[in-house]
């Protein structure tokens, strides 16, 4: 589904370059749940971003789906991402402005779904994620657990062949990230391709692979199947407790 | 998707109340000033359109000029129409009349008795060039006889009330009986000159002159269809050569061509009708006409603001671009394409002048009467049906949703979605070059319109200070005393009579009169073509004394010498242009003295130069005649010496009164009626002021608005800096100084710009005041002052947050 080649990242300042990300190879399988992990500024999130089309590798070369990103120019990139992609933040990124409710429809909006698909389709995701009580309220006016629900729904909505997770559950506490995690789990076996970017070794217990990142450099990868999510939580809890 | 975007928008407004309250109020307070100018500009435009075939109708003027001095009126000599219609195929009808100020009636009717300053005398022609609908009478009959008058409604209903007016009599001047034939409809304000009676020509002996060198007729006359003006003008010309040329021949004793030769020039040229009011300024105007410089002036006014307030919404909108960056990564994160995000905040754009559009028409009602009170005397605009508001709205509607649409769209939209969603806020740029830029636009115009103000205020000042060469206080001017005819005398008495009463004169003309007699001078002895035109003024032995005017040698006319009616006094400007030394006592020739004939006069005196007509003239010669003991003039000018001005009018109305049989008795104070020659300069600086405000108030908005943000942006920077030892003060400085340096850059652009442009209209003043570095140093300093204040409201606030807060913020 995804193969990187070469992919490299870096921001010229003056005469010098200063590298995110270094000659990344890189394949993803269609119904593969990866798991980015690396220190803070190891450019994981830039890698996730790439493969989202929301940010340009400065070299190397992305196929998706055998199509390839970059020699695509921007409004055909945008027409890719808004079909296949889905996001997920760690600070939600809802837009304030807009109820439960509008948040979920302003993808459908810009993918140009017809007004009563839409209405269905909005209703469905309202039921599948069990959030029709808060369908007129406002982000602010939800908890973080909440907001995160909403934002998966968003992302789902679409019904998107890839969904990219930027540490979802970041600023949740362990309960409401956990909720998360089954739902990504869930999505996983029904077909979704799923990357997440993440700290946690119990968030990247529910994945099949896990690459790391170090100062941009691809360091090894652990191919799965990786324990079951039951074994990780036991492994959590010795970590935190040393 | 439109309802998304809109619910976005109007929610995000709502969120940051005060700043989309300083936006659209800004972006209104601009647009109110277009609508009012834009309004403005069709009225002007509009002026004599009224009339059927309007573009077919002309008015003829005359250039003459002798010696170098050129008169230029719009009026033509008593055989002119005539000619035209017989020997110009082309002229379908044409017209003569007098009126206006010369000739205004006392009409009678009954015991209703009004002075009547709209009373014109035309030809039997007048409606047919000039065709109008009659409420009642027959336009082709209503003046065929040489006693009939022609009124409007409110004529009528002031007269006769709800009796039908026709076939009753009225009469002017206890003269002369009229017998109403017509009643037409008020002529419309936008006509370039308003009668309310339109008696017959004919009663007046020179209408049947067959002089072709006097011009006392106002012609006008309607073209065929089709008929070219150029060539009308061309026959012009021969009509010239052919009935005017014999009759200059014999006068100078001289050949026409031989006349031309030496630079003499007298032809006629044709004014479009629709013209006159915005380009005709000539002397002997009707009324006093706009300016189309005016309307140009205006309308650049209006441009200008126009552009300041959309800089202002530009600038305003990226200004907030920190606080949407966040939507717009979420956004393109989600799927919208550049193209989807450029179409929503042009939309949202749209929104905001439309809001700003429809509280600009409110502003604009609201500001309405001021508006035409500063545009002068001849706009009235109506805002409330008017045909043109509704396109000029949806002109400015889309016009400003694009101008200032465009950058913030395109600026917003190419944001990366990157930085925002790791949870950059400082991704955004605080500082924008462009941005940058347009304030410093802002303030480059707010500080030349400052400068402009001021240059005008003080030229103003100048004027009204300068002296004069006479005194313009203490005299009180008595009006339409023609009317009393011979007992002028008697009223003159009775005044010097009054112990408040130091002097009084008879005139027929004062200073500060849009226009003068002139004549044509020769002196004896010299030869060839040596004529020269000097104006004229015509008043008694007491003008001198009432008006302070000092001598130069010789004396002024004395009331017992019957001989003065044969002498002259003259300014020392006139005896410069004569090229007379020691002139008193020598003689000229009045080319037209009484009768027609070349008269000999004396000169017995002459007086210092004194500043006659506005500054903007250099002195121009003059020749003073004496009215005898049996002329009169139109007003007696009355020098006081009291602040009781109450008993004085009242002195004087008793004392008319007695005299002038019921008449109503009107006056006015000499120093006001001379202050109106400068109504023109008095508008343009009261128009420049309120712009000034204006435009500095839409800059302060914006810097209001850009200093709010940059203070926001830098809530992290400013609580490091408290932790590590900065004081309020300094903080303050460090925030302010990044605007003030703008408005200093702005001050090095305005300078120059405004040096020019106010040099330029400093020139059309013949005696000027100087502009001087105080000027400018002012307006820069009070615009830095105005911006410090601004911006120090904002800096002051945020440095003296508690760095705690600002720090947890992040």
């Amino acid at each position: 589904m995804i193969k990187l080649r070469g992919i490299g990242k870096f921001y010229s300042s003056g005469f010098s370059k200063t590298y995110v990300l270094r000659n990344i190879d890189l394949d993803v399988h269609s119904g593969e749940f990866l798991t980015v992990m690396g220190p803070s500024g190891a450019g994981k999130s830039t890698l996730l971003y790439i493969i989202g089309m929301l940010d340009d590798a400065s070299e190397g070369e992305y196929y998706f789906h055998d199509q390839a990103i970059h020699s695509l120019n921007e409004k055909k990139r945008t027409l890719i991402h808004q079909q296949h992609i889905g996001f997920v933040f760690q600070s939600y990124h809802l837009i304030d402005e807009l109820t439960v409710y509008e948040n979920l429809e302003t993808p459908l909006l810009y993918k140009k779904v017809k007004a009563d698909e839409r209405k269905s389709l909005v209703a469905e995701a309202l039921d599948r994620f069990r959030i029709v009580a808060k369908k007129d309220l406002f982000p602010s006016q939800l908890s973080g657990g909440q907001q995160q629900l909403v934002a998966v729904a968003r992302a789902v909505i679409i019904n998107p062949k890839l969904i990219l997770a930027d540490e979802p559950t970041g600023n949740l506490n362990s309960g409401q990230g956990q909720e998360i995690m089954e739902l990504f789990k869930k999505l996983n076996r029904e077909g979704t391709t799923i990357i997440q970017v993440t700290h946690s070794e119990k968030n990247a217990s529910y994945s099949d692979r896990v690459i790391q990142l170090l100062d941009g450099w691809l360091e090894k990868e652990e191919k799965g199947p990786v324990a079951s999510p039951e074994a990780k939580v036991g492994g959590r809890k010795r970590l935190r407790s040393s | 998707m439109l309802k998304n975007y809109l619910k976005a928008a109007l929610r995000n407004m709502r969120l940051h109340k005060g700043l989309s309250f300083i936006t659209i109020f800004g972006f209104a307070a601009g647009l109110a000033c277009c609508i009012l100018i834009t309004l403005f500009t069709i009225d002007q435009l509009g002026f004599d359109r009224h009339y059927a075939k309007a573009e077919h109708i002309f008015r003829v003027g005359i250039i003459g000029s002798l010696n170098n001095k050129t008169f230029i009126g719009p009026v033509s000599c008593a055989p002119m129409a005539e000619a035209m219609k017989r020997e110009i195929p082309e002229v379908e009808a044409v017209v003569r009349f007098i009126g206006g100020g010369r000739g205004a009636p006392v009409v009678r009717y009954q015991d209703k008795i009004f002075s009547e300053e709209r009373f014109y005398w035309a030809d039997p022609t007048f409606f047919d060039v000039f065709k109008t609908p009659f409420i009642k009478g027959n336009p082709r009959t209503a003046l065929s006889q040489a006693n009939n008058v022609v009124l409007t409604s409110s004529m009528a209903k002031k007269y006769f009330g709800s009796e039908d007016p026709l076939g009753k009599t009225i009469n002017t001047d206890n003269r002369r009986d009229l017998v109403v034939t017509g009643v037409v409809a008020d002529v419309p304000r936008q006509s370039h000159f308003h009668y309310d009676f339109i008696g017959p020509l004919a009663i007046f002996e020179n209408s049947r002159s067959t002089s072709w060198i006097g011009n006392n007729f106002y012609t006008y006359l309607t073209l065929r269809s089709g008929a070219s003006a150029s060539a009308v003008d061309a026959k012009l010309q021969e009509i010239v050569r052919r009935h005017a040329a014999p009759q200059f021949e014999m006068m100078f004793g001289v050949s026409w061509d031989q006349l031309r030769k030496s630079g003499a020039q007298y032809r006629y040229f044709l004014q479009p009708l629709t013209d006159i009011h915005l380009r005709s300024h000539l002397e002997y105007e009707l009324e006093a006409n706009g300016d189309i410089s005016t309307v140009y002036l205006f309308s650049l006014v209006a441009f200008g603001v126009f552009l300041l307030a959309c800089v202002n919404f530009v600038n305003l909108t990226t200004a907030r671009a920190a606080t949407r960056a966040r939507e717009i990564g979420i956004r393109k994160a989600i799927g919208s394409g550049r193209g989807q995000l450029i179409r929503q905040f042009l939309f949202e754009s749209s929104l905001t002048s439309f809001l700003a559009i429809i509280l600009a028409l409110a502003l604009a009602v609201l500001l309405r009467p001021f508006f035409n009170q500063l545009a002068g005397e001849n706009a009235d605009i109506v805002i409330q049906g008017n045909p043109w508001l509704l396109p000029i709205l949806l002109a400015l509607l889309l016009l400003s949703g694009l101008v200032a649409g465009a950058y913030p769209a395109f600026y917003l939209s190419s944001f990366r979605s990157v930085h925002v969603l790791k949870g950059q806020l400082g991704g955004i740029k605080g500082k924008s070059f462009v941005r940058s830029l347009l304030v410093v636009f802002q303030f480059t115009m707010s500080i030349a319109l400052i400068i402009g103000t001021l240059v005008i205020n003080r030229q103003l000042h100048y004027m009204q200070n300068k002296k004069l060469g006479f005194n313009k206080e203490q005299v009180l001017v008595v009006k339409k005393t023609d009317d009393l005819g011979k007992q002028v005398q008697a009223f003159k008495q009775e005044l010097l009579a009054n112990p408040d009463i130091t002097a009084v004169s008879n005139s027929a003309n004062l200073m500060g009169d849009q226009s003068f007699g002139d004549n044509v001078y020769t002196v004896p002895g010299v030869s060839g073509v040596a004529q020269y035109i000097l104006w004229t003024m015509y008043a008694d032995e007491g003008f001198m004394r009432t008006y302070d005017i000092k001598m130069a040698s010789g004396r002024f006319f004395e009331k017992e010498r019957q001989s003065d009616l044969q002498g002259v006094v003259l300014n020392e400007t006139a005896v410069k242009i004569l090229g007379l030394t020691d002139p008193v006592g020598k003689e000229l020739t009045l080319l037209i003295g009484p009768g027609g004939k070349p008269a000999k006069i004396t000169i017995l005196g002459v007086m210092k130069d004194f500043h006659y007509q506005s500054l903007h003239d250099e002195i121009r010669p003059l020749a003073f005649h004496w009215f005898g003991p049996d002329g009169f003039g139109r007003m007696v000018s009355v020098r006081f010496r009291t602040t009781n001005i109450p008993v004085l009018l009242k002195a004087i109305e008793n004392t008319w009164k007695r005299l002038a049989k019921g008449q109503a008795f009107e006056y006015e104070f000499f120093n006001e009626r001379f202050a109106a020659i400068y109504n023109a300069e008095q508008n343009t600086a009261r128009l420049l002021t309120a712009f000034s405000i204006l435009a500095i108030a839409i800059a302060c908005l914006g810097l209001l608005g850009l200093a709010t943000f940059a203070t926001q942006q830098r809530t992290k920077e400013i609580g490091i800096r408290k932790v590590l030892g900065a004081s309020v003060l300094t903080l303050s400085r460090l925030l302010s100084n990044e605007f003030l340096k703008l408005v200093l850059l702005a001050n090095l652009i305005a300078w120059p710009l405004a040096y020019y442009f106010m040099n330029r209209w400093l020139r059309s003043f013949a005696y000027r005041t100087s502009l001087g570095l105080d000027l400018f140093l002012l307006s820069g300093v009070l615009a830095l002052g105005i911006a410090l204040l601004t911006v120090s409201f904002q800096s002051v606030r945020a440095a003296r947050t508690n760095p705690v807060e600002s720090l947890r913020y992040e």
